[in-house]
């Protein structure tokens, strides 16, 4: 398996492939990349005959150990690993240790063990342990084991000893994993820990660089769950490039959790090559629809946009307006009452209409601000007559087949095509993200994307 | 056969009778769909079917779904999905439809039901106010939802109640019936079936199909059935009943679904049947297959790397193993979505294989195979190879056609 870069210049934007994977030769994956975050082995809410109708491309997936370690025995007996164990055998398989998409337990590492939490109940793993586990499971790439335990609140005792048990961890991974004969394939990455102490950053990645590893994932900046997506990007900035700039550049890095789009964008600036999708599970989970901008020049904005600043405003304010959404008047519009070169105008102009009447709100929190500038929340109730897709500008199955409406009827009755629908919305919006990534870095343009993505941030 | 005028919203055509026992193989064309039956039509209370997208099912050969009427017309209402343009484009299901009349769930879901001559009174359970539904009310709402089926109001009574109740609800249903049809807004588009009741008293099944063959109706449905009756008593009063009824209309056998059933009920003539067991099973992990039934969640299949079925070709049986499924039925919603599009495939192959099999004249051999490979040691129950041997199909317990 081959990591090649455009550019290895310190904390920069960088694009990449992944090739000449030895399981699946043919395929090639480009960073910066999504990875699909799968839970027991599938992506939640798609069956691969529905995530055929997502993408027919094949999307690397992420599969945190957390929520397969149940299978082991099943997977050992099976003997072709995981990948095929789930019926997702073309699909280039990463195995983390914690799930992303939920909080961590915390406090309950040992010294020789870490704890992680599937279905059944607490599991301790050592490196030997984890190791058996990654033989049985043979993903084409795995991290070494680690002990993450770490926030903005930790000591820096409790950092300490993350680094040195992790290094600890590592060294014990490594050696397995090159004695091993059924992870010849498989590529192995060395974990950055350190929380949020500079020297501690410092030594953790000092010590892997020398290592013979494809790549590092950085670990220890938060404890998993949806509060990710609330950390700034200020908040780990420095952190982040401490981690990386004692890395050798050429390589791959990996950093997980479902931070929002905004920070997303700023983490590639600083040259980390791949995420999972917790991000848009989460929403997913909370009946949300991303409609941030995901695209630069994309004048058609989604009408969506203005409903999600609507949803922005306080509560008095939407009840003193009828029927408020701006989309349902210009829907109701004629068409043949639209001159065509106003119509791109038309959508700008909403725009900016809305982004003024909600300056001066400063009265909600961070985190659920932000969720409303991203995504508009299909369980509230103005959505039950709106017969509109979800962005009009999305291709994606949900929008060209089925309404708000519709789909604030499934979450009302708790049906489950409900998140089915918002999964193939939100992974379809998402993946067309980090599109628009790649192409921004390939034609010099982030700095335009960013603007873009976080235009609604400035909305305080 | 009647001549077809362009106002009826149904056409129903014969097109293979077989000449042993009562099956027929029919084609029953509706607004949104030709319809091959007999067919079976799986539920989707409430505008969706388990997680399964529209196409998936179309994908599946599913021809016509189920919506319920009391739960549609709670949520989302009758008046949103009238604003929509009707359940189809709500849920966008471009095939055919079919709603009940609400009745059924409101006795059975709500406690306080009460039945009167105006109609079925009840506590709403969202905010504990009286509703009433009407026979106009209900035909009310199944206008705005635009099924291109639609059921009458019936007096539901318990399939084992006795006495002067049953004759009193089969009575009550058709006086209901003339109300449904007086406030049909929508003849042209959608078909009122009228539901035959009685319980399970000879001689009031018959005094129902009388009165109701009277009335210009395309079809109509068996009621009071299923509900915990004798299968003695079941397939008596379906043979009853279809001996009765014109031969020329569409006969609907309500809540039944079970696989030896629909054969056996195919065999007495019937064309038609909805059933909530095939998806709702899928959620407790069970599949359905020609031997029977697999409960995935069962340690046995931990280590199981077979498909459900190898003789299935749904989506999931062409990817996925029994092992892999153990581990997550009933966890992830995923493995809901997987049995069910498997369930249903089963389902819907199983009804092709009985209307090829009556066109080409094999029914009764495809009905004795079907069982041998359920009941592996052909101990048969009793009420099977009675009610067989009562259109002709005779099980023998050394066929050798079951070597399967
Ligand atoms: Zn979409
Ligand atoms: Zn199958």
């Amino acid at each position: 398996m081959k990591f090649i870069l455009s550019s290895v210049a310190s904390c920069s934007n960088r694009i990449g492939y992944i090739k000449d994977i030895e399981r699946l030769p043919g395929l090639m994956l480009e960073t910066p990349m999504l990875l699909l975050y799968a839970k027991g082995g599938s992506i939640p809410h798609l069956t691969y005959e529905v995530l055929q109708m997502v993408t027919k491309d094949k999307q690397p997936l992420h599969i945190p150990i957390s929520t397969v370690a149940h299978c082991h025995e099943a997977v050992t007996a099976f003997r072709k690993g995981i990948a095929d164990f789930t019926g997702l055998k073309e699909y280039f398989t990463f195995c983390s240790i914690h799930d992303p998409a939920v909080a961590t337990p915390y406090g309950f590492n040992d010294k020789n063990t870490i704890s992680i939490w599937p279905r059944n109940g607490r599991k301790q793993l050592d490196p030997d342990k984890y190791m058996d586990m990654i033989e049985a499971f043979q993903p084409d790439m795995y991290q070494a084991l680690c002990d993450g335990d770490t926030d903005l609140k930790s000591s820096k005792k409790r950092i300490h000893k993350s680094i040195d048990k992790s290094l600890m961890f590592f060294e014990k991974c490594l050696e397995r994993h090159e004695k091993s004969e059924v992870l010849k394939k498989s590529a192995i990455l060395g974990v950055v820990e350190g929380g949020y102490s500079i020297e501690g950053r410092e030594k953790s990645a000092k010590y892997l660089a020398d290592f013979p590893v494809f790549g590092y994932v950085i670990d220890g900046l938060h404890k998993n769950g949806p509060d990710v997506e609330n950390l700034t990007f200020e908040d780990v900035r420095e952190i982040l490039e401490e981690s990386l700039k004692h890395l050798p550049n050429e390589k791959f890095r990996i950093l997980h959790g479902c931070w929002n789009p905004g920070t997303v964008l700023s983490m590639v600036e600083l040259g980390i090559d791949a995420f999972d999708s917790s991000y848009p599970y989460t929403v997913t989970e909370r009946g949300g629809a991303l409609i941030f901008q995901n695209c630069i020049n994309n004048l058609n904005i989604p009408s969506s946009a203005t409903d999600a600043l609507n949803a922005a405003e306080p509560v008095t304010d939407i009840e003193l307006k009828p029927e408020t959404s701006i989309s349902a008047q210009s829907s109701s519009e004629p068409p043949e009452k639209k001159k065509i070169s106003t119509q791109e105008a038309s959508h700008a102009e909403e725009d900016k209409y809305v982004v003024s009447k909600t300056q001066g709100h400063t009265t909600e929190s961070q985190s659920s601000r932000l969720n409303k500038i991203y995504e508009l929340s299909l369980l509230d109730e103005k959505y039950a007559e709106d017969f509109t897709p979800l962005s009009r500008s999305c291709s994606c199955l949900t929008c060209q087949k089925h309404t708000r409406a519709y789909i604030h009827h499934l979450l009302q009755t708790h049906e489950l095509l409900g998140p089915v629908l918002l999964t193939i919305h939100n992974l379809h919006h998402y993946m067309e993200f980090f599109k628009s990534i790649r192409e921004a870095i390939k034609s010099n343009s982030l700095e335009s994307l960013k603007r873009c993505v976080n235009e609604r941030n400035d909305v305080s | 056969m009647p001549v077809i005028g362009k106002k009826t919203a149904l056409r129903f055509q014969i097109k293979a009778k077989c000449k042993v026992s009562k099956a027929r193989s029919s084609s029953m064309g509706v607004i949104h769909h030709e319809v091959d039956t007999p067919v079976f039509m799986p539920v989707g209370t409430q505008g969706t079917l388990k997680g399964l997208l529209p196409d998936q099912l179309e994908a599946l050969g599913c021809q016509i779904m189920l919506g319920n009427t009391y739960h549609l017309g709670t949520r989302p209402g009758p008046s949103v999905i009238m604003k929509a343009g009707g359940l189809h484009k709500f849920m966008n299901w471009n095939r055919a439809l079919l709603t009940d009349s609400g009745g059924f769930q409101m006795v059975s879901l709500l406690k306080l039901a009460e039945i009167t001559e105006e109609g079925v009174k009840f506590q709403s359970p969202y905010n504990g106010s009286e509703v009433m539904l009407t026979p106009e009310r209900s035909i009310e709402i199944q206008n705005s939802i635009g099924a291109d089926i639609i059921m009458q109001l019936d007096d539901v009574v318990r399939t084992t109640t006795t006495g002067p109740r049953v004759e009193e609800a089969m009575l009550r249903t058709t006086r209901w019936l003339d109300r449904c049809l007086g406030a049909h807004q929508n003849a042209a588009t959608q078909s009122i079936f009228p539901i035959v009741q009685g319980g399970l008293s000879k001689a009031l099944r018959t005094e129902s199909v009388k009165q109701l063959i009277q009335r210009d109706v395309p079809g109509f449905a068996i009621g009071g059935l299923s509900g915990g009756e004798s299968k003695n008593d079941f397939w008596k009063m379906v043979h009853l009943t279809t001996d009765l009824l014109p031969e020329d209309k569409p006969r609907y056998l309500m809540g039944v679904g079970f696989a030896v059933d629909l054969v056996v009920c195919c065999a007495l003539g019937v064309d038609m049947f909805d059933c909530v067991f095939p998806t709702r099973t899928a959620r407790f992990g069970c599949a359905l297959t020609c031997s029977g039934q697999l409960n995935l969640k069962q340690k046995k299949y931990a280590k199981d790397f077979q498909p459900i079925d190898e003789g299935c070709d749904c989506s999931t049986c062409e990817r996925y193993t029994r092992a892999y499924l153990h581990t997550i039925v009933t966890v992830e919603p995923v493995a809901c979505h997987l049995l069910s599009v498997h369930n249903i495939a089963y389902q819907l192959r199983l009804m092709l294989s009985i209307r090829e099999s009556i066109e080409q004249q094999r029914f009764p051999e495809f009905v004795c195979k079907f069982m041998a490979n359920i009941y592996t040691n052909k101990e048969y129950p009793q009420w099977i190879v009675d009610a067989l041997a009562a259109v002709n199909i005779h099980l023998d317990p050394a066929d050798p056609t079951a070597e399967n």
